[in-house]
């Protein structure tokens, strides 16, 4: 085995919901998505049950190869053909690296620190990251299981202090434009969850392989609770134009914050618990390549690329887009929708099927 | 190179040879033993004669100064001089019958044992024992008349306590032994004797509950411990350096505690201790981080109360670690986060200082630990001239001369108070304060908060003999979490921690809260 530690269900919950959400916590992704008024949040809950079609073929795929990722059982299903798609996930998984990466030195080249190059962002927390992962899968999810709490309660408080501010008539009408794009925008929120594939390649780890369902649904359902909080919490704040207009709307309901002419401007605040919360997403996607990468190169230990992978995804971000709104524009639903879709539905499917007719998987372990 | 191969070759072979036992020439065996003691001259051979018809020769040997000599005179030598059986007149015995005579009924110790081989006697002696030969026997007897200056049970400095037990483990091994059995009078309590040191030749006691530690632990324990090929144990911190699982890290992972409560207690939580001859700090694996924060009164005290003192220790720890970092990032990157009438104030007072945030910080930290290394090492009386020179020159005099910003003398102070709460890991402190006050001086808040990750990082990888170092946080453990964040009452803890006493994890029943008798009983 590749990596000998073993994590618990709890972790793998965490995991998936940190890293889903955080980006939520500074951008809301959800504005640049149909229906693009005060009806996002019902998006939200209704990706839910997309959530759960778009989990099944990969899920499948886990059970009927237990204790292979999704890489070795391409290798299982096609043979050596199968290592092309071992190395299309590798890419999918560090290209997502790389557009976590560029998001954050975004969000702190143009807020906090308008005058630090991007680079020095982008370079410092992969190197912490490297750090992480030379210590192995055990460490990110523990960090990850001690961040977790922490960004659930700052949501929380950020939601309560605010609550004043808010205006929970912005969100009517409900169901303005119809049910039908209310609808496509939940396909569209969870085809952004690629955290998916974390099923694919973290539950042969799992230390109580039978909590499997449990982890998908408790993440889900989490996701589910907490995603529409914050949406209603920003557009109830600013408003529904106010809110497709802002670049960071979630930093900017942080920064409104104002309680007793005390405790105000907290955003170094949502800076640091970010900061935390990113490296964790970081971390995991980081891992995922080198993992991946390694079991496409049938490696015996994945730590001799980490710095060389490091540095591939440092130049990656970089090199992805040339301004943030050209980022933005990539990571908006027109491509990423397809692009994501493509790794999370069609390819699993594709070798669900083909294992089906060639008879593998299940007499294999 | 090869010369120092031999050498150890040698000293393996040297330590192997145990095979060498006495002979039943009495004379032969002291002379082996005055030659392996040549030049020492504390050591003591009474030679004298025991039997009336037949007189043969008799020797005991011991160490001046480690032996009760009172003792040996009343229940060794006396008798064996003087007894009837022994001595009443024209009385022919062999020398086998005097042997058993004086083992079964003229020797009036408790502690009587037998040794053959010569390197058994030798360490006899060196430990403070007697040995008593008689001729034509190639058997010695030796006893445990141990008796030397020792400092009484005393209460221990660093971990006083206002309610709870006041008595400390002292410098001697049998002491401490009994003070724990004193507290735990079960047989499942164990002690195993290991010596560590080539020349020091260290009494290292394994003590555990059986049944209730972990058995790999314990053996775990037991190889490390054996392991350890030196020639000196003077204290318990060298085997903490020999054992521990994080030889490079900043953080402990062995604990040491000075009192018997407290050991005893982690004992009962599955915990094996590990007593050094010769000094009061009994060493605990596996530790945990969260142990810094348990203090042995929290669970003296009641609840409400304890659970309230820890959050302050947290809180202070938690400044200790990080006031000077965030003062640096908050006043060099991100002013706009202090209110606006302070730093208004703290513009003004940092004007004309010369310093940027991060040197006058480091300046001050490391002014504030050499002012703590010189307090703790001066004597006492010149301790107090040290503080007040320092509180002046610090306090008063840098301020005034413009060399330091007032509010940083204020953090530096919060930082040094603090400090002193958590004691365990203020050494650990001192270094990640460093650490993160230079991360944040680069850049700021999200340096400090990518120091926080890295340390993160470290502290979750860290194990000590098999537990995960942050271990009731991550990986998180519900039921533990009743003395974590709080201090639960008695009746509650039901439990051992997880990760620690999960071979025997109930350690009391399940409905033990305190109410009032039902009315049906009382009618």
């Amino acid at each position: 085995m590749l990596e000998d530690g073993k994590i618990t269900c709890r972790q793998i919950i965490y995991l998936i919901f940190l890293s889903r959400i955080i980006i939520t916590f500074t951008y809301l992704p959800i504005s640049d998505t149909p229906p693009r008024n005060q009806d996002v949040w019902i998006s939200e809950l209704l990706s839910f049950p997309v959530h759960m079609l778009l989990v099944l073929p990969v899920y499948i795929l886990s059970q009927r190869f237990k204790g292979c990722s999704i890489i070795q059982a391409s290798e299982i299903i096609f043979g050596k053909i199968g290592k092309i798609i071992g190395a299309m996930y590798t890419w999918f998984f560090l290209h997502m690296t790389a557009i976590v990466l560029r998001q954050f030195g975004e969000f702190l080249s143009s807020v906090p620190y308008p005058e630090t190059p991007i680079i020095v962002f982008i370079s410092s927390i992969t190197l912490f990251a490297a750090f992480a992962l030379r210590n192995g899968l055990e460490v990110i999810s523990r960090v990850g299981e001690i961040v977790t709490p922490i960004v659930i309660g700052s949501i929380v408080l950020v939601v309560a202090l605010v609550a004043k501010d808010m205006d929970l008539k912005v969100l009517k009408p409900v169901l303005e434009g119809g049910f039908i794009p209310v609808l496509y925008g939940g396909f569209i929120v969870a085809t952004r969850t690629t955290e998916i594939l974390f099923i694919s390649m973290l539950l042969p780890y799992l230390n109580r392989r039978k909590l499997a369902k449990r982890v998908i649904l408790v993440s889900f359902i989490l996701l589910t609770i907490l995603a529409p909080i914050i949406t209603i919490s920003v557009l109830a704040t600013f408003g529904v134009q106010q809110t497709l207009n802002r670049t960071f709307p979630f930093f900017s309901t942080i920064r409104i914050i104002s309680v007793a002419n005390f405790l105000e401007r907290i955003d170094a605040l949502h800076l640091g618990i970010w900061v935390l919360g990113v490296f964790v997403k970081v971390a995991i996607y980081y891992y995922l390549t080198v993992l991946g990468a390694a079991q496409v190169l049938n490696l015996k230990d994945y730590r001799s690329i980490i710095i060389p992978i490091g540095t591939i995804i440092i130049s990656l971000s970089i090199l992805i887009a040339d301004s943030q709104l050209q980022l933005r524009e990539f990571i908006s639903y027109k491509y990423s929708l397809w692009y994501a879709l493509f790794f999370i539905l069609a390819l699993p499917l594709f070798m669900l099927i083909v294992s089906a007719l060639r008879g593998k998987g299940m007499d294999l372990k | 190179m090869f010369n120092l191969l031999k050498r150890l070759v040698s000293k393996k072979n040297s330590t192997k040879e145990k095979g060498e036992l006495l002979g039943s020439d009495i004379q032969r065996n002291l002379d082996r033993i005055k030659e392996i003691f040549i030049n020492a001259n504390d050591i003591v051979i009474r030679a004298f004669r025991v039997g009336s018809y037949r007189k043969i020769k008799a020797s005991i040997v011991f160490i001046d100064g480690l032996v009760d000599t009172g003792a040996l005179n009343e229940h060794i030598i006396k008798p064996l001089v003087s007894d009837i059986r022994l001595t009443q007149p024209n009385l022919w015995l062999t020398n086998k019958q005097i042997f058993r005579l004086a083992k079964e009924q003229v020797l009036s110790v408790g502690n009587l044992q037998e040794v053959e081989s010569l390197e058994d006697v030798v360490s006899r002696i060196l430990s403070g024992n007697i040995v008593l030969f008689l001729d034509g026997i190639p058997t010695a007897f030796t006893s445990s008349l141990q008796g030397w200056e020792a400092r009484g049970i005393e209460e221990p400095e660093t971990e006083a306590v206002v309610r709870g037990p006041r008595e400390g483990f002292t410098e001697t091994l049998r002491t401490n032994t009994a003070q724990l059995r004193r507290k735990i009078k079960s047989p499942n309590l164990k002690f195993e004797i290991i010596k560590v040191g080539r020349e020091t030749q260290t009494d290292v006691c394994v003590t555990y509950i059986k049944g209730i530690a972990n058995d790999k632990v314990v053996e775990e324990v037991r190889r490390r411990i054996k392991s350890i090929d030196t020639d000196s144990i003077l204290e318990s911190g060298y085997i903490e350096q020999f054992i521990e699982d994080g030889p490079f890290s900043i953080f402990p992972t062995v604990g040491n505690s000075e009192k018997p409560d407290v050991v005893g207690g982690k004992l009962l939580e599955g915990r094996v201790g590990i007593i050094t001859d010769g000094t009061p700090f009994v060493l605990t694996v596996p530790f945990l981080f969260i142990e810094a924060f348990q203090v042995s009164e929290d669970y003296y005290s009641r609840p409400y109360y304890s659970t309230l003192v820890r959050w302050f220790r947290f809180i202070a720890f938690f400044f200790s670690i990080f006031s000077p970092s965030i003062y640096v990032a908050l006043t060099t990157f991100h002013q706009e986060m202090i209110p606006t009438p302070l730093l208004v104030t703290m513009a003004a007072s940092k004007e004309g200082t010369p310093f940027p945030a991060l040197v006058e910080a480091i300046v001050m930290g490391v002014i504030f630990e050499i002012l703590r290394e010189a307090g703790v090492r001066l004597p006492r009386p010149v301790g107090q001239a040290v503080s007040i020179v320092g509180a002046m020159v610090i306090g008063e005099a840098a301020v005034s001369a413009g060399l330091i910003g007032a509010p940083m003398v204020i953090v530096i102070a919060i930082t040094a108070i603090s400090s002193f709460v958590v004691p365990v890991i203020s050494d650990a402190g001192a270094v990640m304060r460093l650490f993160l006050v230079i991360m944040s001086g680069f850049l700021g808040q999200f340096g400090l908060m990518l120091g926080v990750t890295g340390i993160l990082t470290h502290m979750v990888s860290l194990r000590s003999f098999g537990a995960p170092y942050l271990s009731p946080v991550a990986p998180t453990t519900i039921s533990d979490l009743k003395d974590l964040f709080i201090r639960a009452p008695w009746w509650a803890m039901t439990t051992r921690p997880r990760v620690i006493g999960w071979k025997d994890p109930i350690r009391q029943g399940f409905r033990l809260m305190p109410e009032p008798p039902d009315d049906d009983e009382n009618d």
